[in-house]
């Protein structure tokens, strides 16, 4: 039987902790796992069919391209139909961005115009692809480097037209929204009060790197550190908006030892726990 | 000034130009500044896409990096992740086309050993990502008539796969793993055939002798018992059926008895 997701902090499943997880397990709200690393079968699939037996599981697309102009890949699309039937995950998400075109994959979140045009764009391939999965998508705002010219409409705004048009639930990645917001402007409280909290059915945190580019620094989403204090205080404002919500501490680079992991997803609990009793979002602000 | 604004598909073409081949005027006339240039801005793209593309080659090649060093992989990955970008979100699955490439490459002529090296860690990926299924019962085939066994084909494991090489490509592979210092390789002692398959959670390889290669070789590409068989013979007239039989269904790598 699956389990059931609480409100809990949750960490990425790494294989070098497949291991200690399986024999140790020690609490955690539940594992994350990239989708694309259990298309193909093998040894890591049998690991996850174990640990699926003890801990709730949330499974994480980062190459559907739900933003492609020319409509999803299918293959790839009942590929994690495969995945997410044989795992049965409590979540399910994936990004808002696209990341190939033209039967290429680009290996990167790209970020989406936000324009009519795109909206409509994301809005049919959500709906196609929670209509082949048979179940609500969370889909993450991105981290982002540049904005286009001809984008008309702010990001929030953006993300509530797609979560009012196809029916998806929102992954609030605070990380992103700090990095994107430095990169390139706008207020992340206002960007918190302007999404729907209701649809925010999982939050991510992560570290991030600051780079020089052209003179001016810019925060990159590596995902390879401890979470900044800055992004603990916005996630405290983001618990407080929305409420308690299961939330990730994601690490992809430099995946430090299993404690570290379970340490920073304690530290998660504990902020949310302190934002729970902090009242409205106003008050923290 | 701006021209027209590119449709989402123009735009997603030209990032697309600018991430694997040159950087896209029409692109970074699109993109704002914001206190920056848009090149600058487009480059962090671009040098995502390119350091992460190199880094899952050299996951998947490991010993192509060590025998080159890093720098002359990265010298060898541009040009290919430009030429043969992945076609799959899955990255485990790219790279088929990377040990052919360096046969070509020029620069790596000097080490003619780097394409088999490359197409035995290929392999490895392939048959560590495959999917296992249950080993046949080897007492299902003793009980066959020898007429019938003849007739039959054998269906091998998915992570079944061989790799032949005029060098000693298994030695060059071992010497060159975190535990070697790369020496006690003697590039005369090729040729060789070698199986590969999984092991549990490890790809694991060993030598086929040369009617073991052909027969093999010969079930894997759809052959009957008695034709690959008969190929084997006919490339080694020594070709053991019963030791090379041993070999598949002691390491369980009969998946079934093809229809």
């Amino acid at each position: 039987m699956a389990h059931d997701l609480a409100s809990r902090a949750g960490i990425g499943l790494r294989a070098a902790h497949n291991r200690r997880l399986a024999a140790e397990t020690p609490s955690a709200g539940f594992l994350e796992v990239h989708a694309e690393n259990y298309m193909s079968g093998g040894p890591q699939c049998d690991a996850l069919d174990r640990l699926r037996k003890d801990y709730a599981l949330s499974v994480h697309g980062v190459g559907l391209s739900l933003g492609c102009a020319e409509g999803l890949d299918e293959r790839h699309l009942l590929r994690l139909k495969g995945v997410v039937d044989r795992f049965e995950p409590a979540l399910v998400s994936e990004h808002l961005a696209w990341s190939g075109i033209g039967g290429t994959y680009l290996n990167d979140l790209l970020p989406l115009p936000y324009t009519e045009e795109a909206l409509a764009i994301m809005v049919r391939n959500v709906d196609r692809a929670q209509a082949v999965l048979g179940r609500r998508l969370l889909v993450e705002n991105p981290s982002r480097y540049l904005r286009f010219a001809q984008s008309v409409i702010p990001e929030p705004e953006f993300i509530a037209a797609l979560v009012e048009r196809s029916g998806c639930g929102l992954l609030c990645d605070v990380n992103n929204l700090f990095v994107s917001a430095h990169n390139t402007g706008g207020d992340p409280m206002e960007w918190l009060n302007a999404i729907p909290a209701e649809a925010v059915g999982e939050i991510h945190l992560a570290g991030h790197a600051e780079n020089d580019a052209d003179g001016m620094t810019v925060l990159i989403d590596d995902h390879g550190s401890r979470v900044r204090p800055a992004v603990w205080r916005l996630y405290e404002a983001a618990i407080a908006r929305f409420g308690r919500r299961p939330t990730l501490i994601e690490w992809d680079t430099d995946v430090p030892d299993l404690e570290v992991l379970l340490d920073e997803a304690a530290l998660a609990d504990r902020v949310a726990a302190r934002a729970g009793h902090a009242g409205t979002y106003a008050d923290v602000a | 000034m701006r021209g027209p604004m590119p449709t989402l598909p123009e735009l997603q073409y030209g990032f697309r130009r600018h991430l694997l081949e040159e950087p896209d005027e029409a692109l970074a006339s699109a993109v704002l500044g914001d206190g920056m240039t848009p090149d600058a801005r487009l480059r962090i793209y671009r040098n995502h896409v390119a350091y992460s593309l190199r880094a899952a080659l050299a996951t998947t090649f490991p010993v192509v990096v060590r025998l080159v060093g890093e720098e002359f992989f990265g010298g060898m990955t541009r040009p290919f992740i430009a030429r043969h970008p992945p076609r799959s979100p899955c990255l485990h699955e790219y790279g088929d086309q990377f040990p052919d490439f360096v046969a070509d490459f020029a620069p790596a002529a000097s080490l003619p050993y780097l394409p088999d090296v490359g197409r035995l860690e290929w392999a490895m990926n392939a048959a560590y990502h495959a999917d296992a299924e249950r080993p046949l019962d080897a007492a299902i085939l003793l009980g066959l008539d020898p007429a019938s066994l003849a007739q039959i084909r054998l269906r091998l494991q998915p992570a079944v796969g061989i790799v032949d090489s005029a060098y000693p490509v298994d030695t060059i592979w071992r010497a060159n793993q975190a535990d070697g210092d790369g020496s006690g390789v003697d590039l005369a002692t090729g040729p060789r055939s070698l199986l590969v398959w999984r092991q549990d959670n490890d790809a694991v390889f060993r030598q086929l002798d040369p009617g073991g290669s052909v027969f093999v070789g010969g079930l894997l590409s759809g052959e009957s018992m008695a034709m690959a068989a008969e190929g084997a013979l006919a490339a080694a007239s020594d070709f053991d059926l019963a030791g090379a039989l041993q070999l598949l269904l002691g390491q369980g790598l009969v998946a079934d008895i093809a229809a």
